[in-house]
């Protein structure tokens, strides 16, 4: 289990090093599968900033909050989502460990009621697991609309734990939910009320147990369990086990060495053949198991679902539209371009309101400081140093926000897991799954979340692809850089321009992906690694108003933060840098400051692509530690502020040194493929867990973005720009 | 045939796995893609890969799944009002049948 599980160990032992008053009352566990709102209730309740997204596996890592049941605290565990409770995946590992060891007082397992069949599996995985659980029963008002009728007293007698019906979006029954999980810790388990007219002579075993297989498997099973105690009396919930290690189950086969004798031998399917080999009769068992539990899941259903007929017709007609041969790519394509209209233009619109109060405010601050008297380079450093370089970054929120508002609509509505179906042909002749490609459009608002998302990937080796070609997408702090240069000059055609600067980043992601296929093609056999897709396509939605809000302020809220932190450390550093050098304080003097000098070293090697400008390899510099800090590292050199009209004084000066539509080409281009920011520097490391890798995407990066941007410059005067 | 042959609108029962990585497998396992399960394809694009509907769920399938899927074509949408289910009928027969070998067996013992 290993790092993910660590950090929840603690609250197990009761009385340890915890402060008293913050020692929550009870642990509570939510467990489900991914997209049945498990996140949008965990955000309801706790209130806090937990992201939401609408395909399988994003909440890789564990995450808690609090909520206060009256007066009791409760500590609340966000487990990642999950099918089943089987030992092959991390969440899997994960949520089976949490829930087996008692880590949680109470399990609160979140059930989508409107695709019941799949969600009871893991709930009867969960009760097998004697453990004290509350059923939600979520999605309520979409089984309402649908017509579904579901009898909630039969099913909580049938599976023998208490089940709330509730709606995680409209906050409905979220009170009963948590009283029932408060109580329940004390009640135990519920008697179970099967409804038992089989007279199977099992009795005792239904009274005990939700799950009760047939004849055949529950003798193997008491078989199992009897050598199990036998030579491991203090095996907690020996049951439990003995049907795992009948199903193969790889942890608790380490754990309990049994004879072989006991576990092979296949049983009747009725599919496969009599004679198998061991490792196909090992398999069938498993599957009749997984049978049997679907089967009796149907029971359930026969018994607590009625009218369950038209089952979500309204997504299956937009599927065969979103998702046909010929308009699916069309319509992704325009679903794009539509949010970068959105951000382009709207967010310009809003953005030049921001300049003008920037603007405002800079020149107020200044003569605010003269009048106190304050020396030239305090105001300097304030004004030129401080509110500039902050500033201009955060005149960009409004783009930032747009486009972050329209990726998490795309992902809570649904979409976006299309997307991985229509684009895996693309990405299945890189060798990628089309899964991969949904890291590669987070890539597109940051690095950082797109890096980090690649742990939802199964191959380590998609993993690292995507991560190397991540930062190829450009990112939401590159498109000032893009605006403000575009804009500059290519005036009708800036919008184009910007447009293209990203269109050029696929197309660059794309090349690097096919290259290394085209070496795997040539090396060994592509076998088994070899992209998979399967993921789940979740009815269509209104998108939950909340959810994308907790989504979009986290982002806004993190720009914001680093506008103030890193950037305006970033921002200092550079006024100093810029305007002391070996003599000391210079006045408006950059060539021969610090920066200056580190300028110089580096100009030349940026001359190939049109940007031998000292000034500009400061700024290239200075985007290591965040792109946002090129475009005011820019402005604080050209001498572009305050009350200023931005952007002709920067044309101007840029004009000067012959900077011209193809320098301008060569350094975007150059901005767009190089190595990306320190904070995505550090994910690509501690997500790859390989310094080696980290470098070489580094290496890889930059002489990419060399080596290109120095073509683009070469083509673009060539053609005359 | 083979799943990634599937055609849209069709249903298919799965017969078995053929040289699939054993942890993809078991992940169809667990979404309930056991032997003898009918699913319905709701749209293929020419290369296989595939969206299913699986036990009121919809999956996007890749092809390098789906070409290693054996299924056999049949009859109807798996989406049959519950009271038909073959499921149901065929359990309630073989447990019916199961005690009446047991009362069998007493009544010899």
């Amino acid at each position: 289990m290993g790092r993910f599980f660590d950090r929840f160990t603690y609250q197990g032992e009761p009385g340890e090093k915890e402060p008293e008053q913050t020692h929550p009352d009870m642990t509570v566990a939510f467990v489900g599968n991914p997209n049945c709102g498990k996140t949008t209730l965990f955000n309801a309740l706790t209130g806090s900033t937990l992201k939401t997204a609408n395909w399988p596996g994003v909440t890789v890592k564990g995450k808690e909050g609090s909520y206060d049941f009256e007066g009791n605290r409760m500590a609340l565990i966000d487990l990642p989502g999950t099918y089943s409770l089987t030992s092959y995946t991390m969440e899997e590992e994960l949520t089976r460990s949490l829930v087996y060891s008692g880590t949680a007082d109470i399990i609160i397992n979140v059930v989508d009621a409107s695709c019941l069949e799949r969600s009871l599996y893991l709930t009867l995985e969960l009760l097998a697991l004697k453990k004290p659980v509350v059923v939600a029963l979520n999605m309520m008002d979409v089984v309402e609309k649908r017509g579904l009728e579901i009898d909630i007293h039969r099913l909580a007698e049938t599976l023998g734990a208490p089940v709330i019906p509730i709606s995680a979006r409209k906050r409905q029954g979220l009170q009963p939910l948590m009283h029932a999980a408060y109580h329940h810790k004390e009640c135990g388990l519920d008697p179970i009320l099967h409804e038992h007219d089989f007279d199977d002579g099992m009795a005792q075993k239904h009274a005990e147990n939700v799950m009760v297989y047939t004849r055949e498997l529950e003798d193997r099973i008491d078989n199992v369990q009897a050598a199990l105690e036998k030579n491991f009396p203090n095996a907690p919930n020996p049951r439990w086990i003995a049907i795992k290690l009948l199903e193969g189950d790889k942890t608790l086969c380490k754990e309990y060495p049994l004879e072989i004798a006991l576990l092979k031998g296949g049983v009747q399917s009725g599919i496969e053949a009599q004679g198998a080999p061991e490792s196909a009769q090992q398999k069938s068992l498993e599957q009749r198991f997984i049978r049997e539990r679907y089967d009796f899941i149907q029971d359930i259903i026969h018994e607590c679902v009625f009218n369950n007929h038209a089952v979500a017709l309204r997504s299956d007609k937009a599927d065969r539209i979103l998702t046909n041969k010929y308009f699916a790519i069309p319509i992704f394509l325009a679903i794009m371009g539509l949010v970068f209209f959105l951000t382009f233009f709207i967010g310009d619109a809003i953005k030049g309101v921001f300049e003008q109060g920037l603007d405002a405010f800079d020149g107020w601050i200044e003569a605010f400081l003269l009048s106190l008297g304050a020396s030239d380079w305090v105001v300097s450093l304030l004004c030129d140093g401080a509110i500039s370089g902050v500033g201009t970054v955060l005149t960009f929120l409004p783009n930032i926000f747009i486009l972050f508002l329209a990726l998490a609509f795309l992902e809570d509505s649904g979409y976006m897991s299309r997307v991985a179906y229509i684009m895996d042909s693309i990405m299945g002749r890189l060798g990628l799954s089309g899964r991969a490609f949904i890291p590669m459009i987070l890539g597109f608002g940051c690095t950082v979340p797109a890096v980090l998302s690649t742990a939802t990937l199964e191959s380590r080796r998609d993993k690292r692809r995507v991560m190397l070609v991540s930062s190829f997408m450009s990112c939401s702090a590159r498109l000032p850089i893009y605006i403000l240069f575009s804009g500059l000059f290519f005036a009708h055609f800036a919008a184009f321009v910007a447009f293209s600067m990203y269109f050029f980043g696929i197309v660059m992601a794309l090349f690097t992906l096919s290259l290394l296929h085209a070496k795997d093609k040539l090396g060994k056999a592509k076998g088994e690694d070899e992209g998979r897709l399967l993921i789940e396509l979740p009815d269509f939605k209104m998108p939950d108003a909340y959810s994308i809000w907790v989504y979009v302020w986290e982002k806004v809220k993190d720009y914001i933060f680093r506008a103030g932190t890193v950037i305006f450390v970033s921002s200092l550093v550079i006024w100093i840098l810029l305007n002391f050098g070996p003599t000391g304080y210079l006045e408006e003097d950059y060539a021969t400051s610090f920066a200056g000098y580190l300028g110089h070293f580096f100009a030349p090697a940026l001359a190939p692509f049109g940007s031998g400008d000292w000034r500009i390899a400061v700024a290239l510099l200075a985007g290591i530690s965040a792109k946002e800090v090129v475009v005011s590292s820019l402005s604080v050199l050209f001498g572009v502020s305050g009350a200023a009209v931005g952007t002709t004084t920067l044309s101007a000066s840029l004009a000067s040194i012959g900077f011209g539509p193809a320098n301008a080409l060569g350094f975007m281009t150059f901005v767009l493929l190089y190595v990306p920011c320190i904070a995505a520097i550090a994910a690509i490391r501690s997500e790859s867990k390989s310094l080696k890798f980290t470098v070489q995407t580094m290496v890889y990066q930059m002489v990419t973005a060399w080596v290109i941007a120095v073509l683009v410059f070469n083509i673009a005067q060539a053609l005359g720009l | 045939m083979k799943l990634s042959e599937g055609r849209i609108g069709k249903s298919y029962k799965i017969l078995n796995f053929e040289k699939l990585a054993g942890s993809t497998e078991r992940r169809l396992e667990s979404l309930g893609m056991t032997p003898g399960t009918t699913v319905d394809i709701l749209n293929n694009k020419s290369y296989g890969t595939i969206i299913l509907r699986l036990r009121e769920s919809r999956y996007a399938i890749g092809r390098t799944i789906t070409r290693h899927v054996s299924v056999e074509e049949t009859e109807g949408p798996s989406l049959l009002p519950l009271k038909t289910s073959a499921h149901l009928s065929q359990k309630l027969a073989s447990r019916a049948r199961e005690s009446a070998d047991k009362r069998e067996g007493k009544a010899h013992g």
